[in-house]
């Protein structure tokens, strides 16, 4: 079945909470590695058709100042594709971890290379921990696309992101550090093609934990 | 420590069930839910439980701030920390404020069996 009637409250509770456990794991590491303390929001899920997910991601970017939104695709018996919004000053103290003295440099000023390799380390941090510690919980292996680039100094996802046409399940949490000066959001997706894996999926962590 | 009357403070249900379904021997215990830090500060000071199980990421009024009220009104709470933030700084903040432990989620049952073993051994 690939409808999304499919899927209850009580469903969305679940994919809630186990957002907020890989979210969770994944900002730890990004906090080992910048060496500060993130301020974790309390996930949200939202269910429809690219449409209710376009509205959806852009409630809930945090959006200062225009910021890039890096894209990564996964893919097993999970499909889906998980979206980075990353703010300038981020990219600033991404930069001073690396090891730059530019600490003052703007997305828009950078090279591509250093471009690259930012988005690629961030990513690595938060994607990549974030679905797999969901994957664990469901007893899944994912594989993962290269990050790259999908939007620029935007404030907003644009209505061509997501197939208006397509059905999908969102999750989205944001986070933010230096007292909420600094932050981000990042939102993954459950593909329609994966609903009939997740309807499953959802059924054996209930048996398993509740 | 004697454990007769537990209570969960955590915003999701789904949490709330996870933990309670892995206490060992649960029907020796009452357990009282709470949905947020207010209504958990509230249950606390009403219900005067033994354990406090507490999340940390919660809208409103979060678990850092709940443990700091909580730990105000009664200096003896004994609360476990049940969160999904793995930072080293929030188990730092909390281990400060006050908590006794810190658990990550999701909780299995042989770290709620040790955990519950460490209590009556220690507290």
């Amino acid at each position: 079945m690939s409808d999304i009637s499919q899927f209850t409250e009580d469903d969305k509770e679940i994919l809630i909470e186990i957002m907020n456990m890989g979210f969770g794991a994944a900002c730890a590491e990004l906090a080992e590695a910048l060496n500060t303390f993130i301020t974790i929001s309390v996930p949200k899920v939202s269910m429809g058709n690219g449409e209710d997910i376009t509205e959806f991601a852009n409630e809930n970017l945090l959006v200062n100042d225009e910021l890039s939104i890096v894209e990564q695709g996964f893919w097993g018996n999970w499909n889906g594709t998980a979206y980075l919004g990353i703010p300038s000053e981020l990219v600033a103290e991404m930069l001073n971890i690396m090891g730059f003295d530019e600490k003052e440099k703007k997305v828009g000023d950078l090279e591509d290379e250093e471009r690259t390799m930012i988005f690629a380390q961030v990513s690595s941090l938060l994607i990549n921990s974030c679905i797999n510690k969901i994957s664990d919980i469901f007893n899944e292996e994912n594989t993962f696309s290269a990050p790259h680039i999908l939007l620029d100094k935007v404030t907003e996802f644009s209505d061509e992101v997501f197939d208006e046409d397509e059905e999908m399940i969102m999750a989205e949490a944001r986070f933010s550090l230096n007292n909420d000066a600094i932050g981000g959001s990042l939102f993954i997706t459950y593909n329609q093609d994966s609903f009939g894996w997740l309807r499953s999926a959802i059924d054996t962590f209930v048996e398993e934990n509740l | 420590m004697e454990i007769k009357k537990i209570l969960v403070i955590d915003d999701s249900a789904v949490a709330r069930k996870m933990l309670i379904r892995v206490v060992p021997n649960k029907e020796e215990y009452e357990f009282i839910q709470a949905g947020g830090g207010k209504e958990g500060l509230e249950l606390y000071q009403k219900e005067k439980p033994d354990l406090v199980f507490l999340d940390l990421t919660m809208p409103e009024m979060d678990g850092f701030q709940c443990l700091e009220v909580m730990m105000k009104f009664d200096p003896n709470a004994k609360v476990i920390i049940n969160s999904a933030d793995a930072q080293k700084e929030a188990k730092e903040r909390v281990l400060a404020l006050g908590a006794l432990k810190v658990q990550d989620k999701p909780p299995s049952e042989e770290s709620m069996v040790s955990m519950l073993g460490w209590l009556e051994d220690n507290v």
